[in-house]
């Protein structure tokens, strides 16, 4: 039954088959031609696979990060941050980290914080010399700490799949984002030295508070999202709604830059993008669920447990696993079918599980940029530049940077476990 | 045709955009309401699941009729043209017999539940029509793949290849 189950799946997914089906039909045909069970069965864990509630978090959010993109707020972001960095060294590429950071802390979402900073500072990176193949990394890669930074959906998604707290999680997310923020900051900061761009202004207050005056409701809307929260106000679910709601009176009352037509095509946009992810959490339920009754994970943690690793090595094997299935896999798809694969050998080995989603969370957002078939470089082709092999050679500093955070996330786990 | 089909597309995913602004509305109304009032709106949750439920699987028929699933185009990158399109009309063929035969479980579920008559204990919202859901969205998800696979075939005998 092997095969069903492992050969089958990789055979379509190879063929290009839609995930979902992939995994339905690997369930569908080990229940119709293996199992004594009813195939009624299918139908019950497939709906059980949605009906919970912290997923609901996910529609809302996406919605949120669609109205966020449409409504001109990135535009603020950006001027807000440039506001910031004005006098240093390589000011516009830390502005495109840093406003990749602060719309990561509200939409959540990596293709969508691509396409909305790569709009905005594109144009502008290329007029004041910033080579090409530099800002199509930087903007494909520094878009990848969105899913990183709270709210995110990924966690939410690893949270519904590993039964840990959707809270934790993202408060275990903050540093781990920040950290990798900083490290890119400071790598754009160590190789604007001595390079002749054009975007090295002069820092005024005036400009601050004339920027921060135009952006501090988009400001705002993070710290209330996340603020409410963590002091109990509301849930992570509701939290959803909430940005949605302040998403889009920002947009259509205070900014008007949405009409009201506009919002409905956000939020038909964000139904189909939805139904996308969750009609996966929904095949990935019944194929973890055939996995279960197989034993499957029960026998991988046999075999790993004679296999002596130890926390640490497994790590190392784990990550190398997670790469290379980032740069194949979207994340909602591989957190969804690697968490019930992982965690029981995670818990055996004594690893924290919310260290274990911010490192899988990590290493799935690398995943989102690394050749060659992360999707934030298809975002950044079809919204940026046709040239792929510029995005291609332009990540590679960053890639390194990046993989570099990521270790020191995996073997020092105070990096994620300090504020959660 | 295709002009109408495109107009039904555009109708079906304003529908599903208000049943998702719907679902804020209610949610954030749920939120104030304990707050303000110190009562959340009866039945809220189970009424926000369930309509999750259907909004993902009707959406599931647009995205399968837009061909926006999520999956890996390595196939059509490397072999583009007719190889692309006989991959499409297998990856149709697969869509219309799996969710078919999905909905064809969901319709014996759907018929049990509608014979014991269950309830939601928080709405009294018959189950049966919850789990319609599962039923309609896999039946038409089947129905727009077999249609697509029938459209690239009859373009493929005719010595044509698919956009």
């Amino acid at each position: 039954m092997t095969w069903v189950l492992i050969l089958l799946p990789l055979a379509l997914f190879l063929l290009g088959v839609p995930v979902f089906a992939l995994l339905l039909a690997a369930a569908g045909v080990t229940v119709v031609f293996f199992l004594p069970m009813p195939p009624i069965a299918l139908h019950q864990v497939l709906f059980g696979g949605i009906d919970k509630y912290a997923l609901l978090a996910v529609p809302f959010f996406v919605f949120a990060g669609e109205l966020m993109g449409r409504g001109g707020i990135a535009d603020r972001l950006v001027d807000w941050v440039l506001s910031l960095t004005g006098r240093l060294p390589g000011s516009l590429g830390i502005a495109t980290v840093g406003t990749s950071t602060l719309m990561g802390a509200v939409s959540g979402s990596s293709p969508a914080t691509v396409a909305a900073v790569g709009r905005s500072l594109y144009p502008s990176l290329s007029e004041r010399g910033y080579a090409k193949g530099f800002s199509l990394g930087l903007i494909t890669s520094s878009g990848s700490i969105a899913i990183v930074v709270p709210p995110s959906i990924a966690m939410i998604l690893y949270g519904a799949s590993a039964e840990q707290s959707i809270p934790r999680l993202f408060q275990a997310g903050l540093l781990p984002g920040l950290l990798i923020a900083l490290a890119m900051a400071s790598y754009i900061l160590v190789w604007a030295k001595g390079r002749d761009l054009g975007d090295r202004g002069r820092f005024g207050l005036a400009q601050v508070i004339q920027a921060s005056r135009r952006a501090w409701a988009a400001l705002l809307m993070p710290v209330v999202v996340l603020a409410g929260i963590y002091l109990g106000w509301f849930s992570p679910t509701e939290a959803g709604g909430v940005a949605c709601l302040y998403a889009l009176l920002l947009a259509r009352l205070l900014y008007r830059s949405l009409t009201w037509r506009q919002v409905l095509e956000s939020a038909g946009e964000a139904a189909l993008l939805t139904a996308q992810i969750l009609i996966i959490v929904a095949a990935a339920g019944v194929f973890s669920w055939i996995l279960t009754v197989q034993g499957v994970p029960q026998a991988l943690v046999q075999g790993i447990i004679g296999l002596e690793l130890s926390a640490p090595l497994f790590l190392f094997l784990v990550n190398l696993l997670l790469l290379g299935i980032g740069c194949l896999l979207d994340p909602t798809s591989a957190i969804l079918v690697l968490t019930p694969l992982l965690l029981p050998l995670v818990l055996h080995l004594g690893i924290d599980p919310i260290h274990f989603g911010i490192i899988m969370t990590v290493n799935l957002s690398i995943g989102m940029f690394t050749p060659p078939f992360g999707l934030n470089l298809f975002v950044a082709q079809s919204t940026l530049s046709p040239d792929l092999a510029a995005i291609y050679r332009g990540i590679l500093p960053f890639l390194a940077i990046q993989l570099i955070c990521l270790a020191a996330i995996t073997y020092l786990p105070a990096i994620s476990l300090v504020l959660s | 045709m295709s002009a109408v089909l495109r107009h039904l597309e555009r109708l079906a995913q304003g529908f599903l955009g208000l049943v998702l602004i719907a679902m804020v509305l209610l949610n954030v109304g749920n939120a104030a309401g304990r707050y303000l009032f110190g009562r959340a709106v009866p039945g809220a949750d189970d009424i926000l699941l369930y309509s999750m439920v259907w909004l993902v699987f009707l959406g599931l028929i647009l995205v399968t009729a837009r061909r926006r699933h999520l999956r890996l185009d390595l196939v059509e990158r490397l072999w583009p043209g007719r190889g692309r399109a006989l991959q499409r009309l297998l990856i149709d063929l697969l869509l219309a017999l799996l969710c078919g035969y999905l909905a064809l479980q969901s319709l014996a579920v759907v018929q049990r539940l509608g014979a014991i008559g269950q309830t939601s204990i928080a709405t009294g919202l018959p189950m049966a029509w919850v789990h319609a859901g599962l039923l309609i969205g896999l039946a038409l998800t089947a129905l727009v793949a077999a249609l697509q696979a029938a459209q690239t075939l009859w373009t493929l005998l005719r010595g044509k290849v698919p956009a």
